[in-house]
């Protein structure tokens, strides 16, 4: 074996344990232990505040969000079933989704609350969602350049600001019909894109 | 990948980006429990889209801890035994409806001190994000009886089923309720020890009639751990 070959075997071994002990942290949660779910917080809360500041681009209002997505967590944490989602993707996707709930001020936008999406991940094995989820930052950014730059723009102003449908022909001054069909083009292409590695 | 019309996969990219109105994003969300195939490929555009969240910003994450400890947890506690003051402190994502018609049946329950064992009342603030939905549950150990009361409630083409959810344990089902109007529910001999504290009561949409394989399989669109008083 290769040098480097023992050291993507160390690399992948410590990511399975990081990504074990996460599971544990966040399972107990949803059983009320909160000594697990404050280790929980330990350890994610970098990651997920980055999340919020992403979206928020504000300190104090990321602040804010933090704390909703962290009393989300101890409230659904009982939804999540291990072996199914791995539990980053499930923490990343409750902090985007609350974060994006909150700017959008649920209730006036007619749109559903994100947050209920966040527990229904997964029925199909997990797998290694975590590992692919990792290796696919520099493939993401390509096949989104890939896309028409204003594609690219309505997919990241969703995905990032929570702008809906409405928000980007009204932006854009194009018919609703319109951007929905370029928005599933766009996603259609990238799906294809990113095709050979999920 | 999975067998997906090219219109599914572009549906469920919409519905993580959460572009979908409430019919389209309920439908979805049921399909999402139904369909093995769909639901992979909402959680691959999950995955797909998380990098676009990625920072290398290296912000100073200040220490919310404290703040978040004080929300989720009434002091003296073990595990979750909460009292009905502190109880209100951890209610702040829920909905001053429930907050109130809670407030009602603590009003009710806790006239003070009968010095004899009185019965013991567990309740349960059921509630979605977002002020979405809300109910409350009042259960009587002694009589077997669960009152559901609704206060926001949607499940579009869908009916609303309960299930108890037992600390670490499978969901089971305890019949369908009425999104509009109070459900008094004469819980089964055998299922009365399901519901105690540390449990947790969920909502599901499904079919008219309950889910028929009696596990959910539409999305939980309301959950509350149950407390008592």
């Amino acid at each position: 074996m290769t040098s480097s070959a023992s050291q993507d075997d160390l690399a992948k071994r410590r990511a399975d344990a990081d990504r074990a002990r996460l599971t544990e942290f966040l399972v107990a949660t949803g059983r009320g232990d909160r000594a697990a779910f404050e280790q929980l917080y330990r350890r994610t809360s970098a990651k997920l505040f980055g999340v919020c500041l992403r979206i928020f681009g504000n300190q104090s209002e990321a602040e804010e969000v933090l704390q909703d997505v962290y009393i989300t967590i101890w409230n659904k944490a009982a939804t999540y079933e291990a072996g199914r989602a791995s539990p980053i993707t499930w923490l990343v996707t409750v902090a985007r989704n609350r974060s994006i709930d909150r700017l959008r001020g649920v209730g006036r936008t007619g749109l559903a609350p994100l947050d209920e999406a966040a527990e229904v991940a997964d029925p199909s094995p997990g797998a290694d969602a975590v590992l692919i989820a990792q290796g696919d930052d520099a493939a993401l950014s390509h096949c989104i350049n890939c896309l028409n730059p204003r594609d690219a723009g309505f997919i990241r102003a969703s995905f990032l600001q929570g702008a809906t449908y409405a928000d980007l022909a009204m932006r854009d001054g194009l018919p609703l019909g319109t951007v929905k069909s370029r928005i599933r083009r766009a996603l259609l292409a990238l799906r294809q894109c990113l095709g050979d590695r999920l | 990948m999975t067998n997906i019309t090219q219109d599914d996969a572009a549906l469920a990219g919409e519905y993580v980006l959460g572009l979908l109105d409430n019919a389209a994003f309920a439908q979805a969300s049921a399909r999402v429990a139904t369909d093995t195939d769909f639901a992979a490929e909402v959680r691959s555009w999950q995955e797909r889209l998380i990098p676009l969240l990625d920072t290398d910003d290296q912000t100073v994450v200040p220490d919310l801890w404290p703040q978040i400890e004080a929300r989720i947890m009434p002091e003296t506690g073990q595990d979750r035994g909460v009292t009905p003051l502190r109880l209100w402190q951890g209610m702040s994502a829920l909905s001053a409806s429930v907050a109130a018609v809670l407030g009602l049946m603590l009003a009710n329950q806790s006239i003070p001190s009968q010095p004899a064992a009185p019965t013991e009342a567990l309740l349960a603030a059921l509630s979605g994000e977002g002020n979405s939905s809300a109910l409350t549950a009042r259960y009587d150990r002694d009589t077997g009886q669960l009152l559901m009361t609704p206060v926001i409630l949607k499940t579009g083409a869908l009916y609303p089923e309960l299930w108890i959810i037992p600390e670490g344990g499978t969901p089971q089902s305890l019949g369908m309720i009425d999104s509009k109007a109070p459900t008094q529910i004469i819980v089964a001999p055998g299922y009365r020890t399901l519901i105690d504290r540390g449990a947790t009561f969920a909502i599901t949409p499904e079919h008219d009639g309950g889910s028929p394989s009696g596990q959910p399989t539409g999305a939980v669109i309301a959950s509350g751990k149950i407390t008592s008083l």
